[in-house]
């Protein structure tokens, strides 16, 4: 029980953050693509922005092997 | 690096302007100021701006007109291939203009003839598309048209009916016979699966009729081209068929005109556009020039180590008639100080990464050799496999071999030789070659097992994010220093005392450091926040973001696991197969997979971490881009 709950929790944090961070890049990947057509040397800057929330996910990933290590 | 930049001013008498122009434009290294604000505060009865005179504004606007036309020429002319090379320009070695005056002249009749030519074979293409696209039905349909015998009183409509649609045919027959009193044919012939084309034939007097019909049924009546849109339909049919072997066989022609007037022409019109856009600009470029009554005075900046060359050239060719002075740089200035990148030949590829974001400020620190280092460990680090990492070497050796001439591809390709060496590097470390296979070749990890060790690869990753960050601050410090920024200054020190007071805290709560260490790192946390505000400002607190950077190089040991784990999978799937080929198939294809993703994901997340989290810490973007006054070259040109 206590083991599937540990499953659980991790899952959530990895789940739940991915999701996060896939609603945030596909906005803000759309915009960047508009803003790449009207201004191609903003692409550099565009890149930057749409990784941003990529740290959300990488936090969760973190949080889950510290559950799934530290709790065992 | 920066190159470090002087502002000079070049004067002497106006005659001596033109034969100075132009040995400047020769040389290559003054990036003229056009707007210098010591300038603009002299009297203008003094120091005017340089004034463009008529004949020289009527050259430059013919000089436009004829680059216009050549550059439409270029465009519009097939780019000579190694099958087919352009001939040898002829261009006279002792420079004389008169060769591209003549050029010019002759211009106008080539763009006439380059212009009918393409025009043709549009109108031929664009016929023959029309054509293809009755293609199929028109086949379908010449057997039937032998079958009907024309006749001045019948008329003749070819139709398309689509196969899912063909509960019409019944109603459209009786709508016929009630049209026609029966008197009409229809011929059926299938074109494909899906469409089935009809010839229908009668009395001409039902015209209108039957094509309100069709109109009302939204059955597809073949609409012919407008050229053969009056001729009887078989006669129509005989035409399209002539012309759809014929219209290839005009535009091969036309093709080959164009090619041989490309072999004779292209490269010639190459130095040509070359030729005006050079000489434009030397006549543009005085306009960014200023005079006094007898002078003419330019001002501009120059990389410091080219001043002496640069003198030495004006001296030797005018003697002490032009002088070349440096000029004090006004604080206002700082920002439009030229910005030019100088690394030595290994380092330079990396100056695309560089360049992706605007360019330094100048007297800032140049990132490049940053990147040289940081972007291969980092990426290696996430890769780290030996199979991997040879086959990304021998992809990009391919790759520089494959496009010589391509600049782009041979930096790129030099940046994932470095990067792959770091990938094998990495591979031998954690003992990895194609994920576990190495571990059942005999290979054992010298570090760590990735895929069993995470708590050690999660400590490796935060280590090394703890030392870019702090390289990063302590970058960040020396350019306050350089610039005399007190407050900016006691920000980055307080915030690498803060970095250092939370590894004090971390290392005694996991037990690393004794208990009295979480006390420690608190009250040094507590002192760097305090004088974070006390001596940089509220917005010094900006520093107590690094903290969240370092958890960001978590994604180096997070990725890196991933593809770790894709590897370890492609190897299982594979020995599942039960099949020895069809296992090294499976394994193939997905080892392939991991390493597309393997090239992608781990340039951009290393990148991120040099972009956002590494270079906040230093870097100041919206540099001015050294552009000296130089010649178009052929290189350059084409």
């Amino acid at each position: 029980m206590e083991i599937g709950l540990i499953a659980i929790g991790a899952g959530l944090a990895i789940g739940l953050t991915a999701l996060a961070t896939a609603m945030a890049q596909a906005r803000i990947g759309a915009a960047a693509v508009g803003a790449i057509l009207e201004k191609p040397e903003s692409f550099g800057t565009a890149i930057i922005l749409l990784v941003i929330p990529e740290t959300i996910v990488i936090f969760g990933f973190t949080i889950a092997i510290l559950i799934l290590f530290t709790l065992k | 690096m920066i190159v470090k930049m002087t502002k000079i001013r070049i004067m002497g008498p106006k005659a001596l302007l033109p034969p100075v122009t132009d040995l400047l434009h020769n040389l290559g290294m003054v990036h003229i100021e056009s707007r210098p604000p010591d300038v603009q505060e002299i009297d203008e009865i003094l120091l005017r701006r340089f004034s463009i005179e008529a004949p020289a504004l009527h050259t430059k606007d013919s000089l436009e007109t004829l680059l216009e036309q050549v550059k439409k020429v270029l465009l519009l002319l097939p780019a000579p291939t190694a099958e087919s090379p352009s001939a040898a320009v002829g261009a006279p070695s002792d420079g004389t203009d008169r060769f591209f005056i003549e050029a010019g002249l002759k211009i106008e009749s080539l763009v006439a003839r380059v212009d009918q030519l393409v025009r043709k074979k549009k109108v031929c293409a664009d016929e023959l598309s029309v054509l293809e696209r009755y293609g199929k039905i028109l086949q379908a349909l010449s057997p039937l048209i032998s079958q009907v015998r024309e006749s001045r009183d019948l008329d003749y409509l070819g139709i398309a009916i689509r196969m899912k649609e063909k509960e019409v045919i019944p109603l459209l027959e009786q709508a016929m016979v009630r049209i026609t009193q029966n008197q009409y044919e229809i011929f059926y012939a299938p074109v494909d699966a899906e469409v089935l084309a009809a010839l229908l034939v009668f009395p001409k007097e039902s015209d209108a009729q039957v094509k309100s019909l069709l109109w009302e049924e939204n059955i597809g009546e073949l609409r012919l081209p407008s050229s053969i849109m009056n001729k009887p339909l078989g006669e129509a049919f005989k035409i399209i068929l002539r012309k759809r072997q014929d219209l290839p066989r005009r535009i091969l022609s036309v093709d080959r005109e164009l090619s041989a007037l490309s072999r004779r022409w292209y490269l010639s019109l190459v130095e040509l556009r070359a030729w005006l856009e050079n000489k434009i600009s030397q006549i543009l470029v005085s306009a960014s020039f200023y005079e006094t009554k007898m002078t003419f005075v330019i001002y501009g900046w120059a990389p410091t180590r080219d001043l002496g060359s640069l003198r030495q050239r004006l001296t030797e060719r005018f003697g002490g008639r032009v002088v070349i002075d440096p000029v004090p740089v006004d604080e206002r200035e700082q920002g439009r100080i030229p910005v030019c990148l100088k690394n030595p030949p290994w380092l330079r590829p990396f100056e695309r990464f560089t360049k992706i974001l605007p360019l330094p400020k100048y007297g800032t620190i140049d990132p490049t050799p940053y990147l040289a280092v940081f972007f291969p460990l980092f990426f290696g680090m996430i890769i780290g496999d030996i199979g991997y990492g040879a086959l990304l070497i021998i992809a990009s050796r391919i790759a520089r071999r494959r496009f010589r001439d391509n600049p782009s591809v041979q930096d790129f390709a030099s940046i994932f030789i470095a990067a792959s060496v770091s990938s094998i590097v990495w591979g031998v470390l954690y003992g990895e070659f194609f994920g576990d296979l190495g571990g059942r070749l005999g290979l054992h990890p010298i570090l760590m097992n990735r895929m069993e060790s995470f708590l050690p690869n999660l400590f490796l990753a935060l280590a090394f994010g703890v030392a870019h960050i702090l390289l990063g601050i302590g970058l960040g410090i020396f350019t306050a220093v350089k610039h005399r920024r007190r407050r900016e200054i006691i920000a980055k020190l307080s915030g690498l005392v803060l970095i250092a007071g939370s590894l004090v805290m971390t290392a005694g709560l996991v037990g690393f450091l004794p208990r009295p260490a979480v006390t420690a790192g608190l009250v040094l946390m507590i002192i760097s926040i305090s004088s974070m505000i006390i001596g940089g400002g509220a917005s010094a607190l900006m520093e107590i973001h690094n903290l969240v950077n370092i958890l960001s190089y978590l994604r180096l040991m997070g990725i890196g696991v991933a593809s770790a784990a894709l590897a370890f999978a492609a190897n299982k799937l594979g020995s599942l197969a039960g099949n020895v080929v069809l296992g090294i198939l499976i394994g193939s294809i997905l080892h392939a997979l991991n390493l597309i993703f393997g090239i992608f994901s781990p340039t951009i997340q290393s990148l991120r971490l040099h972009y956002v989290e590494f270079f906040e810490n230093f870097f100041q973007g919206g540099g001015l881009e050294y552009k000296p006054f130089k010649k178009t070259t052929l290189e350059r040109s084409a």
